[in-house]
């Protein structure tokens, strides 16, 4: 395939990297949140979460839900 | 001996059935192929697995176009359908048979790759072809909602009555292209709704590898189309759209189709290229009709990407305006092509061929479904809400982990010249699909609606995460992160999707029938069910309910509905109506038609009515009238069937 000419890679910033971690984890956390499996709700009762985290996805689902014509 | 075949066991014969479509179809498309082409390896560049979706996806597109005239003609029998589809599938796999030896090479390449990862790349490859596989279960899935009130429901019609005509209680809706409709009505031909049920999820494969196969062309390795693959199949826009009866996917196989060709005028010139562009646009155009204002222009900006370069010499102005002038025609030719039969069909059943547009009861093409407030704020939030929302009717969303992944693009080397590069200008393009999306239609937040142009989106960020993958330095912090949050989120999805959708154990239940199509749909099978034990041929049932798909097929040809009748009668009256339009029997869902219910005023029936319940278990109801001495002259309407056809007409006697 005809590829463009490609510049170097860039160096890798070790803060940069760890921001970009945690911004990938956020997402899938927050997803989890609003999109969790009963399994997941279940672990996060064992370790003693659930009433924040619950608290927490009714904090978050506002922001991503409305009714028809609302 | 055929009847011997159907009544086969249910686990013999939908696979058996589904398969054998799916020949059909890659026989099709591999025979228009060799017909457009004179060898269909001619591309060396392009490998078997992608010439052979690029098949199995022209086939649905040129079959569906098949069945329709077929159908407009009142000639789509068992008969017809079964040898047509046994033709096309041995001619054209004995065609093909060097492409499927190409397959074999190409999925041993694949899986020696693999071997040769790391095991953490492994799972992750594991756990996508696992959760692609899942999609299977979702034939135990309860039918419910738009698949068994229109489409799957029209493909019963057809198979039924062999012919097409606007559907009963949705006269002003049939004029939608029908693309899916259509392979589902031949699969009901073949007596396999079941293999109907599971057909777009094998469309969904055919879209998958050719979203890969556009990732090979910007320049992905292996690594980068397993990502691909695991952003597909972990968008639960895909996994709700599985097993549930609507034809969305359909749409999205022929548009990743239009896409891949509509690049490859970049690289080859072949008219072959042009003509599939324009077919694959036309076809996933037809089979969703939202698909156009962001079709159009993406593909128009492709087009004029492959011929950029063309331009860029003044001298050579001319030559090049007379190829894009020629590569536009036959583009167009190809388009037209596709569109030709849906005009043909509005043509004939509304007297308008680019009906919709300008026919009456359009209000589902021009929709508003939120306020401004919210609309706002969608737009203000568009990729969040594409990932994490939950608005109404929105069906669905994009994978998290196009979101996660897409600041790695950063990472990526920035290519020059900037716009030679797929990535950037698929990307670019895929964007403003979006953006032609949110002007034409801001208010309606529903993937689904473009999901063809969104899922382009799944490419920067999965090259991205796949060179981070190759290139992370110690501390491996990001390569680490992309392989456990792949393996996360495609764990979490198949869980979440373990009840809703994917139903083990009542697929294999249903397959080895302890339980029946009724056990699994639930109370709207019932209540028809028990109108089908009831009900003589060709009598008329009322139906206030969106669906009536599981209505016997000559009871569903003389179905009267809600649009039949005077919609202010009331009581007496309305009873008189139904006598005089020649009912006999009657099912209410009280949860979309209770003002049907109101309006029939069951507490007080005029004394010449009696009813029969049949079914009554909230909110379905389903009786059995017997009109006495009605204060009619006029004779009731009958239901008759047509002679030396399966078709049944409503005249009066």
């Amino acid at each position: 395939m005809l590829q463009p000419t490609l510049v170097p890679k860039r160096i890798y910033s070790v803060w940069v990297k760890a921001i970009f971690s945690a911004w990938i984890f956020l997402v899938i956390f927050i997803y989890l949140l609003l999109f969790g499996s009963p399994e997941f709700w279940l672990f996060t009762e064992r370790l003693g979460l659930l009433n924040m985290l619950q608290s927490w996805r009714s904090w978050l689902e506002p922001f991503f839900t409305a009714d028809y014509l609302s | 001996m055929i009847e011997a075949i159907f009544s086969m066991p249910l686990y013999i014969t939908m696979p058996a059935t589904l398969i054998g479509y799916s020949m059909t179809c890659l026989g099709t498309g591999i025979l228009i192929l060799r017909l457009l082409a004179a060898r269909v390896d001619w591309m060396e560049r392009i490998s078997a697995g992608t010439i052979l979706a690029t098949a199995f996806i022209l086939g649905e597109g040129i079959l569906a176009s098949l069945w329709l005239l077929l159908a407009l003609g009142g000639w789509f029998s068992t008969r017809v359908v079964g040898i047509l589809c046994f033709v096309f599938a041995v001619a054209g796999l004995s065609i093909g048979r060097s492409l499927f030896s190409g397959l074999k090479k190409q999925i041993a390449s694949i899986w020696r790759e693999l071997r040769e990862d790391t095991w953490g790349w492994q799972l992750l490859a594991g756990l996508t072809v696992f959760l692609c596989l899942l999609c299977v279960t979702s034939l135990g899935r309860p039918l419910a909602g738009d698949g068994p009130a229109f489409y799957l429901a029209l493909g019963k019609f057809i198979a039924s009555s062999n012919h097409l005509i606007p559907m009963p209680g949705y006269e002003a809706f049939t004029n939608v292209g029908l693309q899916g409709e259509l392979h589902f009505a031949a699969l009901m031909a073949l007596r396999s709704p079941d293999a109907a049920k599971l057909f777009p999820w094998l469309t969904a494969i055919m879209a998958g590898i050719m979203l890969a196969s556009l990732g090979r062309v910007v320049g992905m390795g292996r690594r980068g189309q397993w990502l691909t693959l695991s952003m597909l199949f972990s968008s639960s826009a895909v996994i709700w759209l599985s097993g549930d009866g609507k034809v969305d996917l359909f749409a999205v196989g022929l548009g990743l189709a239009a896409y891949y060709w509509a690049v490859q005028i970049r690289f080859t010139r072949i008219k072959l290229a042009l003509l599939l562009t324009g077919l694959f646009s036309g076809f996933s155009i037809v089979a969703k009709l939202s698909y156009a204002p962001v079709m159009v222009p993406t593909i128009v900006l492709l087009v004029l990407w492959g011929y950029s370069a063309e331009f860029k010499n003044r001298s050579q102005w001319p030559a090049a305006f007379r190829s894009f002038t020629i590569g536009c025609m036959v583009i167009l030719a190809g388009l037209i092509l596709a569109l030709i039969p849906h005009f043909v069909k509005n043509g004939l059943l509304y007297h308008n061929p680019i009906s919709p547009i300008g026919s009456g009861g359009i209000g589902w093409l021009n929709q508003t479904w939120f306020g401004p407030a919210v609309t706002r704020w969608i737009l203000l939030t568009y990729p969040f809400a594409l990932t994490y929302g939950s608005y109404w009717a929105q069906y669905g969303n994009l994978s998290p982990l196009i979101l996660a992944f897409l600041p790695l693009m950063f990472y990526l080397p920035r290519p020059r010249p900037f716009f030679s590069s797929p990535l950037v200008v698929i990307t670019l393009v895929a964007l403003v699909g979006v953006l032609a999306w949110i002007i034409y239609s801001p208010s309606i937040l529903s993937p689904r609606y473009i999901l063809a142009t969104l899922l382009l989106l799944i490419l920067l960020p999965a090259r991205s995460a796949e060179y981070v993958s190759l290139n992370d330095q110690r501390p491996r912090l990001l390569a680490a992160g992309v392989i456990i949050s792949t393996t996360l989120s495609l764990a979490m999805v198949g869980l979440y999707f373990l009840d809703p959708v994917f139903l083990p154990d009542f697929t294999i239940k249903y397959l080895i029938r302890p339980m029946d199509e009724c056990d699994r749909d639930g109370r709207s099978c019932w209540a028809m069910e028990s109108i089908n034990r009831k009900a003589e041929a060709g009598s008329r049932v009322y139906v206030a309910s969106y669906e009536y798909y599981w209505l016997r097929g000559d009871l569903m040809q003389c179905v009267s509905t809600p649009n039949d009748t005077i919609a202010e009668a009331f009581g007496h009256n309305l009873w008189l109506a139904l006598y005089e339009k020649g009912v006999k029997f009657l099912v209410i869902n009280k949860s979309t038609h209770s003002s049907v219910l109101e309006r029939l005023d069951l507490q007080h029936l005029p004394q010449w009515v009696e009813l029969k319940p049949l079914y009554e278990q909230d909110p379905l109801y389903a009786y059995c009238i017997k009109f006495k001495t009605p204060p009619s002259n006029s004779t009731p309407l009958i239901c008759r069937k047509m002679p030396s056809s399966p078709a049944w007409e409503i005249v009066s006697p």
